[in-house]
């Protein structure tokens, strides 16, 4: 799926097409740092987009509490995003990606291009 | 001659200033000011996230102004992520246009116009957090001319993207650079000396490495981004041999070594040898890659250098933290290049990672200690949301909690430790705890940058009163610069100023020594239910604690009584004995008194 065809599905839901027209503008996206034109929607820029749209075109106030999100090893793997992440997996608007360990175990992650390994971190994440 | 950094190739390190063996030498880079009280501004990130624009900043300007803020210490407006364009133009940085059409300079002007001080913010990597690739590297030159041409008098420098470090968005493979490959053991011959030695025969000198399958690994500097690891104590490790060498002379080393792309296991070697004391570095590159972390095979042949007598090999790679450390150089010695007076505020952002508290001092007027603080951020309209604690690093506590037993990296001649933009005015947080984290930061002498939209407070209002509390902010801001200690806590089995502590069902006292022979003591309750129990705490435990750091110690500790100013009340009391109690405090809240001694 690529950023436009996103958009497209988002805009149909919405009630007023004027005020998403505007919010999401090739403008106003690329001030967010998402490229309009890219054909492989990322799950990042799809937490962004989605949390975006529930924020400014459904007045859908954030979830206070995201720790119900920490299951997600990479959360904090991408500062800026991890609030998007959060309310967007908390609704359950985008599912985990799960990621085998070698040891037979799983984990839940969001994106998981950038999973710390850090020997700090296993003990406790990988649990 | 300054660093030389790139994209190609962690830089060359042709002076020893910039290795870790300097590291605690206190000498600071040219163009690094010491003498600076920490910052006091506003900052964008946690009252708009990206969302910041030109508008939204003159309007916290104004309200500066208004509110009187820059008459208590606040200059600095801090852009933060968000304002450029998504790529260079023509090499260069520019304003996004849809957020600040005007461009940075004609918004330097504006703030400067109003007498206060404008600050901007990049990245050591490619790209910013949020994305641009604009980041600094190998652009350091470029960048610094275009900053010292919009006017700006503070940067804040991030490590998104970072080429040389398993950073935020960086490649996780590029723990190769940060950690040496697994070592098995040494070969060591010439000069009619050879010797076959294996780990057994080593000693892992710091913290963070271990022996596992008769190897030695976990050779680097270990993570410091999130809350696990206490930042006091060693932060890296080396493996050490004893050689006893026959005569003074060159000698081949081969190693026998794994190799991995992982923390814990990577490619980078570096190699120092000679007496205790008197090491220098023969090798600091990668090696050749071996298979995997558990493919051994044995190096070539490096030629180290040996005197007579007994001498030590390392074998170490302490470039997490050099790496990170030349790169903000490159910077600070771009901005001397355009100007050598230029003056500009360096904050280090970069999380903690490679624990700047070793070698921030350097080039940088403070340094975060861990991520960020909130991932809440608010927006034109939303507050955003604070917490008191959490498991990672949002929360006042958990910065609290680092930050305050890292006095000893902190001080005029060096810089401060930054525990993060406050979060006073944001939701989650009641206005007892908004008091204790601004009482929290004034003691530790953190950087005071608000991160609320201004326009939600007015003269008199109940968080107006915290962030203006002038006697509070006059411990942040006095003179003798040096941040408090806590000289007891409740969970604190010995050592108050140095035990990590994460419980927060917990009180803690802090002291710190201030410029007229006064000092200021907090009492501080991280729990969520009231203190009653009493805290007390005597004049001869306080000065054992900060004696060393007090303009007049036998004055203080001699008066026959002194004077207590209850820093929030306003309430003022005499104290004729040698203890100073409190009982009561209620949940999340702190109890701050400035106490002078009496004269005559």
């Amino acid at each position: 799926m690529s950023v436009r065809e996103l958009l497209d599905l988002l805009e149909k839901k919405s009630a007023q097409p004027e005020v998403f027209k505007d919010a999401f503008s090739e403008k106003n996206l690329t001030a967010c740092g998402i490229d309009i034109n890219a054909k492989e929607l990322s799950r990042l820029d799809a937490a962004i987009l989605m949390h975006k749209y529930l924020l400014e075109i459904e007045g859908v106030q954030d979830l206070e509490d995201i720790s119900g999100a920490e299951v997600l090893k990479d959360l904090y793997d991408c500062r800026k995003c991890v609030n998007h992440i959060a309310q967007v997996y908390l609704r359950g608007l985008i599912a985990p990606v799960r990621y085998p360990l070698p040891d037979g175990r799983e984990i839940l992650l969001f994106d998981g291009k950038n999973l710390y390994k850090e020997r700090s971190l296993s003990c406790t994440d990988y649990m | 001659m300054g660093i030389e950094v790139s994209t190609e190739r962690p830089a060359v390190i042709k002076d020893d200033k910039y290795r870790y063996d300097s590291f605690k030498n206190g000498n600071v880079f040219e163009g690094k000011k010491t003498g600076r009280l920490p910052a006091m501004g506003w900052n964008s990130w946690n009252a708009f996230g990206s969302g910041n624009t030109e508008a939204l900043t003159k309007a916290m300007a104004d309200k500066f102004v208004e509110l009187g803020l820059d008459k208590l210490g606040y200059k600095y407006i801090v852009l933060d992520d968000g304002c450029y364009k998504q790529e260079r133009v023509d090499g260069k940085l520019s304003n996004e246009e849809v957020k600040f059409p005007s461009g940075f300079r004609a918004l330097a002007d504006y703030i400067h116009d109003k007498g206060l001080k404008f600050g901007m913010y990049n990245d050591i990597g490619t790209n910013l957090c949020a994305g641009a690739a604009v980041g600094t590297c190998g652009h350091e030159l470029t960048d610094a001319r275009s900053y010292i041409d919009w006017g700006v008098d503070f940067i804040k420098v991030d490590n998104c993207y970072y080429l040389w470090d398993n950073a935020t968005f960086s490649n996780a493979e590029n723990a190769k650079y940060t950690y040496a490959p697994n070592i098995k053991g040494i070969e060591v011959e010439g000069n009619g000396l050879a010797l076959k030695l294996s780990v057994a025969y080593a000693e892992l000198r710091g913290a963070g490495a271990e022996i596992k399958d008769g190897c030695a690994t976990g050779i680097g500097t270990f993570d410091g981004t999130g809350p696990q690891n206490s930042p006091v104590g060693d932060m890296s490790a080396e493996l050490v041999f004893k050689v006893e060498a026959p005569v003074d002379g060159e000698y081949g080393l081969q190693i026998r070594y794994a190799t991995g792309r992982e923390p814990g296991t990577g490619c980078w070697l570096q190699i120092a040898s000679g007496p205790e004391g008197e090491t220098k570095i023969y090798y600091d590159d990668l090696v050749p890659e071996s298979g995997g972390p558990t493919e051994l095979v044995s190096s070539d042949h490096f030629m180290i250098g040996l005197k007579k007598g007994e001498n030590i090999i390392r074998l170490m790679n302490h470039r997490r933290q050099e790496n990170t450390l030349c790169s903000y150089a490159a910077l600070l010695e771009a901005f001397n290049e355009i100007n050598k007076d230029h003056g500009i505020l360096l904050s280090i952002c970069e999380w903690g990672k490679t624990q700047p508290q070793n070698w921030g001092y350097k080039v940088g007027d403070s340094w975060r200690i861990l991520n960020d603080i909130t991932f809440q951020v608010g927006g034109d309209g939303n507050p955003g949301r604070g917490e008191w604690a959490s498991d990672y690093t949002p929360g006042v506590a958990v910065q609290y909690d680092k930050a305050v037993i890292m006095d000893g990296f902190a001080g005029l001649d060096k810089g401060w430790n930054d525990p993060d933009m406050l979060m006073i005015g944001m939701n989650g947080l009641d206005m007892s705890q908004c008091a204790t984290h601004f009482a929290m930061w004034c003691m530790m002498n953190s950087p005071l940058m608000l991160g609320l939209d201004l326009r939600r407070v007015n003269k008199g209002d109940e968080i107006y009163n915290i962030i203006a509390n002038e006697d509070l902010i006059a411990l942040n801001q006095d003179a003798l610069g040096v941040q408090a200690k806590r000289v007891f806590s409740t969970l604190a089995k010995e050592a108050p100023d140095k035990e990590y502590i994460r419980d927060n069902n917990r009180a803690d006292i802090l002291a710190k020594p201030l410029a007229d022979g006064s000092i200021a003591v907090s009492f501080i309750n991280l729990s969520d239910h009231t203190w009653e129990q009493e805290l007390s705490v005597s004049i001869d435990t306080i000065l054992g604690f900060i004696g060393n750091k007090m303009k007049d110690k036998e004055d203080f500790a001699n008066a026959a009584s002194y004077k207590i100013k209850d820093l929030w009340s306003k309430k003022e009391s005499s104290l004729d004995a040698k203890q100073i109690s409190v009982s009561d405090i209620p949940a999340f809240g702190n109890v701050t008194y400035r106490i002078s001694p009496y004269v005559g």
